[in-house]
This record gives C-alpha cells, sequence and structure tokens, in this order.
C-alpha cells in the first residue's frame, strides 16, 4: 500500500501514543497481582478458611482510597469468621454505602451479631432514604426538576400552550418537590448521623488528642460515632448513644463516605 | 587532854584505814536490807462502786520473781475479767524491791456486796495467800434514767424465705454525745437493708422520750424456735459533774468540757420467733421457694419471626416479699422454644427492698415453624398473709414462627448494662453462613457524592432560578422604566423634542409668530444638549466661543450664526412669508443636524 508521508508520520504517531495505553493495559489485566487476581485469591483463602491469609489478599486489591462493596463486604465476612465482629460491620457499613441495595450486604447487617442499625436508624420512618445513594437520589431530583423549569419555560415562550401544559406543570411540580425535599432529608441523614466506626478492638477514646492523655473511656470495635473535628491524626468524636466524646487516631477509625 | 601521837608518821594510814572500815560498813548494812521478804497480797481500788460500775483488783507479787497470773474464781455479782501485768521497782530507805502486779477489772451487776475470797499463790516453794476483800455496790448510775432499747417484730412467726421487717426503737431522754450503730444478734437470720427515722416523741409512765427507730429486712433461713437478738446499741455520755476539780485537773476542764464520760450499752431484751416451713402439702411442683405476693407480667417481642430467630422475652414480677429468691422458671419441657437466660434487675419500691419490681431478660429461639402458644413461666409462691400457695394465672404467648432464613429478625427490648453494641450470645445467634461474593465489581474512590457539593445544587435547580429570572427581570425592567425620574438630559431632549414637533407644526400652519418662537427654544434646547448650559442663558458671543472650541467648521458657525441672527431680527419683525418660513424651517432642520453631529463628536 502507498502511503503518502504526511499518512506514514500519523499512523507512526498514533501507533506510539497506543502503546503505553496497551502496555497499562498489560499491567492492569486480570495477571498475576491484578486487584481481580487477588481479590480471587483472597476469596479461595477465605473459602478454605484461611481467613488472614484472605484479608492480607484483600488488602493488597484496595488500592487507597479505591475500593468496591464487593471487597469490602468480604473482607468483612472474613473479619465475622475470625470473630472479631466489630471490625467486620466497620466493612459492611463502608460496602453499605456504596451499594445500599446490595442484599448480602443488607442480610450481613441484620443478622443477629451483625450490629443491627445505626443510632440515627431504629424506629426510623425515613430509614428507605437510606435504600439508594445520594448520587441516585440526586439524579432521581435533577431530571424532574429540569423538566419542571423546562415546562415553565414552554408556557412562557408560547402562552397559548400553557392550559394544555398546565396539568403536566403542576404534576412535576410537586414531583419535584417532593424528589427535592427527600433528597435533603437523605442529606441531613447522612449527615447529622454517624460518620465514622472503631476498627480496632478496644479502641481507646483519650481525652486529648495526645497519646500520653489519659483514657476516658474504651470502646469496643464497630461503634458508630459521629466526628467532630479533625486535629494532627486525630479525630475528637461523640458516640451518638450517650453524648461521650473524646480523641481517638485516625487508624483507629474507619470513615464513612458521605455517599 | 590530847595525847600526843606516838609516832606521827603513820597517821596517813590510819585514816585510810578508817575510811575502809566505814565504806565497808555502809555497803554491809546496805546489802543487809537489799535482801527484803518476798510477800504477795491482793488490793481492791476503789472498794465501794455504784451498779454497773467496775473496780481494779490488783494482785502484787513481790520480789517473787515472774509469776503467772492466777485464775480467779467465779463470784456473785460481779465478772472478773484480767487486764494485764506491770512491774514496779522501789527503793525505800535503802530497801530495794521488784513487784509484779496482775490486775483484773471486776465489773458490778445489782447492789450489794462482792466478796472476793483469799487467793492462793505458791512461788518458790512456798504458798502464798492474800487477805479476802469485799466490793460494796451501792445504787450506782441507773441506765434505765437516760433511756431503753426495744426489739419489735411483726408477728412471732415467720416462713423460711420470708422477708420481713424488724424495728430497734431507741427510747431516750438524754441525746448521746456519740453513739454506734445498733448490732443485732442473728442466728437463723439473714439481714437485709437497714433504715433509720426518727419518730415523734412518746409518753411512756409520764415520762417523755425521744425516739429512733432502726427498720431492718431480715429473711428467715432455718426453721424452728428462734431466738432474735438482742439488740445492742452503745453509746457514749458526758454528763455535767457537779463538785468543780481541784489542782491541775481544773486546769484542763474548760478544755476537755468539764464533764464526766461514760459509756452506756443499752441492751433490749431477744425475741422468740417461730420460724416455719412452708408446708409440702399442696405444694406446686413449680414452687422454688418464693415466698410474699407476686404478680407476674410476660411480654415477648417479636412476635412473628423465621424458625430460628430470636426471640426477646421480658418477665416482670412486681409485689412484696423475697425478690432475691426469685428466679426465672425453666421452659417446660417440648415446648419447642430454647431458652438463654438473659439478664435480671430489681428496682424496689421502698427502702428496705420489701416490694419493687424484678425484671427478667431472657431470648428464646424457635425450634420450628408453625404458630407456639408458649404457656410460661408460671411462678409458684407461698402467700403468708393467706397461709396459701398461689400460682399466677398463665401466660400464653403466641408467636408465629415462619419457616425459611435465620437472619430475618433480632430481639428487641432494651437489656440492662452499659450501652455498648448489643451482641446477643454465641449461643442464642447461630451464625449464617454469609457467602463471598465472587465479582469484584468497580473499584471506587469512596469520595464524597456530588449531592455534597455546592455546583449540584445550583445545577440541580438552575431552571426553577432562570425562570424565576425570566419571569421576573421584564416586569422589573417595566416598574423601573416607570417609576424612575428622567435626568436632565432626557428632559432636554424630552423638551428639544416637542419644541421641534411644535415649531414643524407651526411652520405647517403658516403661524409665522409661533414658528419663530419654537424655532428659537428649539434651537436654544440643541444648543443646551451640544454644549451644555441652561436653555436661554448663553449670550450670543459665549456661543460662539463655545462652538469654535467643539471644532466647529467655518462655513458651518457660519450658518449657525446666521440663524441665530435672523432669530435675534425676528424679534423686531416677527412677520413673515410662507415661503420665508419654509426656507428657514430648512435652514433650521440643517443647523440642528449640524449641532446633533457636534454634541455626537464631543
Amino acid at each position: 500500500m502507498n502511503l503518502p508521508p504526511r499518512r506514514h508520520g500519523f499512523l507512526l504517531g498514533f501507533l506510539l501514543g497506543l502503546l503505553p495505553w496497551l502496555l497499562l493495559g498489560a499491567t492492569n489485566g486480570p495477571g498475576r497481582g491484578s486487584p481481580e487476581s487477588l481479590f480471587q485469591l483472597g476469596n479461595r483463602e477465605v473459602a478454605a478458611g484461611n481467613y488472614t491469609n484472605g484479608l492480607a489478599s484483600y488488602s493488597g486489591v484496595a488500592t487507597a482510597p479505591r475500593t468496591s462493596a464487593a471487597l469490602e463486604y468480604n473482607r468483612g465476612v472474613a473479619w465475622s469468621r475470625l470473630g472479631e465482629e466489630g471490625r467486620a460491620l466497620a466493612h459492611w457499613r463502608m460496602a453499605e454505602r456504596l451499594d445500599p441495595r446490595n442484599p448480602l450486604v443488607a442480610t450481613a447487617l441484620r443478622r443477629p451479631g451483625g450490629g443491627g442499625s445505626m443510632p440515627n436508624e431504629e424506629g426510623d420512618l425515613l430509614r428507605g432514604t437510606d435504600r439508594l445513594t445520594l448520587d441516585e437520589w440526586g439524579i432521581l431530583a435533577l431530571i424532574p426538576t429540569w423538566c419542571w423549569g423546562s415546562l415553565l419555560f414552554l408556557r412562557r415562550w408560547k402562552p397559548a400552550a400553557a392550559v394544555a401544559l398546565r396539568g403536566y406543570t403542576l404534576g412535576l411540580g410537586v414531583i419535584s418537590l417532593v424528589a427535592l425535599g427527600v433528597l435533603g432529608v437523605a442529606v441531613s441523614r447522612r449527615s447529622l448521623g454517624p460518620d465514622a466506626l472503631t476498627s480496632n478492638p478496644q479502641t481507646p477514646v483519650r481525652i486529648s488528642p495526645l497519646d500520653e492523655a489519659r483514657t476516658a473511656f474504651e470502646l469496643p470495635a464497630g461503634t458508630p460515632l459521629k466526628t467532630r473535628s479533625f486535629r494532627e491524626g486525630w479525630y475528637l468524636v461523640a458516640d451518638p448513644r450517650n453524648e461521650r466524646s473524646g480523641w481517638v487516631r485516625a487508624q483507629h477509625l474507619t470513615r464513612l463516605p458521605l455517599r | 587532854m590530847v595525847t600526843p601521837d606516838p609516832n606521827p608518821t603513820l597517821a596517813p594510814v590510819r585514816g585510810f584505814l578508817r575510811g575502809i572500815a566505814l565504806l565497808a560498813l555502809f555497803l554491809g548494812t546496805l546489802g543487809l536490807r537489799a535482801w527484803a521478804e518476798p510477800a504477795f497480797h491482793a488490793e481492791l481500788a476503789p472498794d465501794t462502786v455504784g451498779a454497773g460500775d467496775s473496780a481494779m483488783l490488783r494482785l502484787v507479787f513481790t520480789d517473787l520473781g515472774d509469776v503467772e497470773a492466777p485464775t480467779l474464781p467465779a463470784v456473785t455479782n460481779a465478772t472478773i475479767r484480767y487486764q494485764g501485768a506491770s512491774q514496779q521497782i522501789s527503793i525505800v530507805n535503802f530497801s530495794r524491791s521488784t513487784s509484779l502486779i496482775h490486775q483484773y477489772q471486776v465489773q458490778t451487776q445489782n447492789p450489794g456486796l462482792v466478796q472476793i475470797p483469799a487467793l492462793s499463790v505458791e512461788a518458790g516453794g512456798q504458798t502464798y495467800t492474800s487477805a479476802p476483800l469485799t466490793l460494796r455496790v451501792g445504787q450506782g448510775f441507773d441506765i434505765s434514767r437516760i433511756g431503753f432499747l426495744r426489739l419489735v417484730a411483726p408477728r412471732p412467726e415467720v416462713y423460711v424465705g420470708e422477708t420481713f421487717p424488724v424495728e430497734i426503737r431507741f427510747h431516750y431522754r438524754e441525746t448521746p454525745a456519740r453513739q454506734a450503730p445498733p448490732s443485732l444478734k442473728l442466728d437463723g437470720f439473714i439481714k437485709g437493708q437497714q433504715t433509720v427515722e426518727n419518730l415523734p416523741p412518746e409518753t411512756i409512765t409520764n415520762l417523755l422520750y425521744s425516739v429512733v427507730r432502726w427498720n431492718i429486712a431480715l429473711t428467715a433461713v432455718k426453721a424452728g424456735d428462734l431466738s432474735l437478738g438482742p439488740a445492742e446499741f452503745q453509746t457514749l455520755y458526758v454528763f455535767q459533774t457537779q463538785r468543780r476539780s481541784r489542782g491541775m485537773n481544773s486546769l484542763f476542764e474548760p478544755l476537755f468540757g468539764g464533764g464526766e464520760q461514760r459509756q452506756l450499752t443499752f441492751q433490749s431484751e431477744p425475741l422468740a420467733l417461730k420460724v416455719l416451713n412452708p408446708p409440702t402439702a399442696g405444694r406446686p411442683p413449680q414452687f422454688a421457694g418464693a415466698v410474699g405476693q407476686f404478680q407476674l407480667d410476660v411480654t415477648a417481642s417479636p412476635t412473628n419471626v423465621a424458625a430460628g430467630d430470636p426471640v426477646t422475652i421480658r418477665v416482670d414480677i412486681t409485689g412484696r416479699g423475697n425478690f432475691d429468691a426469685l428466679r426465672l422458671p425453666d421452659l417446660p419441657g417440648g415446648s419447642g422454644f430454647q431458652l438463654y437466660p438473659g439478664t435480671n434487675s430489681f428496682t424496689p419500691n421502698d427502702p428496705l427492698g420489701l416490694s419493687g419490681k424484678k425484671t427478667f431478660e431472657a431470648v428464646i429461639i424457635p425450634e420450628s415453624p408453625g404458630v407456639h402458644s408458649l404457656k410460661w413461666p408460671v411462678l409458684a409462691y407461698w402467700d403468708p398473709s393467706t397461709r396459701a400457695y398461689r400460682s399466677d394465672a398463665d401466660h400464653p404467648l403466641s408467636i408465629h414462627v415462619r419457616p425459611g432464613a435465620q437472619s430475618q429478625a433480632q430481639p428487641v427490648g432494651t437489656l440492662p448494662g452499659p450501652a455498648e453494641p448489643r451482641t446477643p450470645p454465641d449461643s442464642v445467634s447461630p451464625k449464617l453462613e454469609l457467602p463471598l461474593i465472587a465479582d469484584l465489581g468497580p473499584l471506587l474512590e469512596p469520595s464524597p457524592s456530588s449531592v455534597t457539593q455546592p455546583w449540584f445544587w445550583w445545577v440541580l435547580t438552575f431552571p426553577l432560578w432562570a425562570y424565576a429570572l425570566a419571569s421576573w427581570v421584564p416586569t422589573w425592567k417595566r416598574q423601573w422604566r416607570e417609576n424612575r425620574r428622567p435626568t436632565a438630559r432626557e428632559e432636554a431632549e424630552r423638551r428639544l423634542a416637542k419644541e421641534a414637533h411644535s415649531m414643524r407644526e407651526a411652520a405647517g400652519s403658516g403661524r409665522a409668530t409661533d414658528f419663530l418662537l419654537h424655532l428659537n427654544k428649539t434651537l436654544q434646547s440643541r444648543i443646551e444638549l451640544s454644549m451644555g448650559g441652561v436653555a436661554g442663558s448663553l449670550t450670543t458671543e459665549e456661543i460662539n466661543q463655545r462652538l469654535a472650541l467643539a471644532g466647529l467648521g467655518p462655513e458651518e458657525g457660519l450658518r449657525v450664526r446666521a440663524l441665530l441672527d435672523r432669530i435675534a431680527e425676528a424679534r423686531f419683525s416677527p412677520d413673515s412669508s410662507t415661503e420665508e418660513i419654509s426656507k428657514l424651517l430648512a435652514e433650521t432642520e440643517e443647523v440642528l443636524r449640524i449641532l446633533e453631529r457636534l454634541s455626537r463628536r464631543a
């Protein structure tokens, strides 16, 4: 095939540009050491009863801060089988934030010993807002709101069609306001409720952000907490059940993303 | 007459020998006196006391070495207790003696005499005997005039396991300086809670007594004719003495109160109580020793569960009796449930804890699906007031058990204890084997949702804001136009347009005077707009000067000035023909355009 010199240069540049992507793809493919292979290795270890090895493999998958609901759930299962229900609960709560409708995560959290509900969930009629992530609620509110706004503009632009569009405008208006209200409730529930869990058994809560400070009290793993402020590797936390507060080292906490 | 010394050189030697002889005589005399006769005697001090008071008996062994304290015989009307020994060394008239003294306290009881017989002891191979002693006991201190102690039980018969209150009442006419809580001799009873309270004064045999009462909860633990008490109450009284102390003691009286301190122990009479076992006849098989009156309430939650799921049972027992003996009854066999005991707590209704509410919480797990009617628990108890066994009515609990997953429900209710995450015991919650997820899924960064960002809310509500602006801005603009005050330039332009219109109208109708009048005003307004100032206030010279400064060309300037001159002339000869008006109007329009261009350039 005879190509002009300009075309040769373009092809060469395209192939050279493609090369790094091909190499990167080969590196991140399902080969040995890839997140997928480590995840499967962890699954095999946990299934064989080697929970500690399984957890080590899972830790290799979690190239911080990226994680997945399945990974967090399986880590919780491994901790649970090791008898560390508190640590398991922390991972399951994280999985719930990432994928709130995952039936296995819900089963793990509702099972006896699974930690039950968070302090702001018991008997709460609005806990249905936890079934979707905030992004999903946001899209559900965005669509009717934009449709409603468009109809309003249309009525203004074409006054002749205002009467015909009146019912649609009213209906979409109601739907938009309800969706905005539910979105507001979902955001406030997550932002006002606990946003961290203790991840270490007998986590010391100190009276000031120093290792030498006196321990005010200790919390078992999996205790939901509300963080108030952060200072040099320490979180000021409050226990929502009894309003006790103190400082906890950041590595002793699992922060739940506001999702 | 002095005999001369036959050998004066020996005089010092003779003096020395005399001194030696004198010293020997002194030491010999001392040695003879130091070896006094060994002796033993008894002494009593004082020899007269009041009833209830004590005296001190001293047995003195002189130069008899270490002699053990002899055991004294029992005496009537007094109790003798050994107090200890001491040693005393004395030198009298060069006579040194060592005495060992054993002391005894003689506690008298009633007025009369206390005879202490002659005492014989053996020491050094010899027997020594003391003289008999007599202690006179007068009326002494009458403790009953201070107060008395009483022990009161509600009834003479109680039952094993029954908890009942007893009272210790102290009636007193003088308040003690100090006191210890009363003690009660208990044999066959267990002491529970105790309270103390002051009661209103009582008059007994025409004497007014203050009263303090201790209430004590007792539980009988063995059957038989038992004696309860006596109760003892130890006090310290300080009485003001009648006579004043003399000597050094009087110096310290103000410092230490100056009264006589006396330790008084009040003692009650013991109570005879008959403790009975609840009868075996008619005893329910569930009876486990509960004595009293009780009511029972049982609740379960949830009542609709899957097989294998835990159900929390709450048993509230209220009433009066021995709550310590209450135990959660066992599940009847074949009930279809497994019982896992939980916690219990007691809330007393009175300070002694005789009445109150005891709450048991337990977990039961249904073993099979179906509707289970659980008749449990049954509490049987002995009611001492009616002397009969009683069993509470059955409390059937209807629990609907679904087949299926084990993980649908949890026990609800509040378990007492620290507010830590509640985890049912492992035995209660059989671990559900959670499966692993095989698909890793997309790896996400668990960052906060976009909803938490401010820009999202602007995007979300943009149509509403835009619509609101689109609706509001035209309205606002119209209102602004309608309501605002015009500027001076707008006013001048409006005036110019009006005058120009009137000028053209007058020219069209041939009214020369009106035409020239409006022509003048139009031109003045145009000059005002183009060069500033106030219309009509500029002189011709000023106008010429400003037009030159504004860059008006010479030809255009000539035309403007010619028009201004023509207007000035018109003041004196306003009449003009129609043709002249038309020419003047055309010239005026041209000058207006020139001035407008000038205005734009400026």
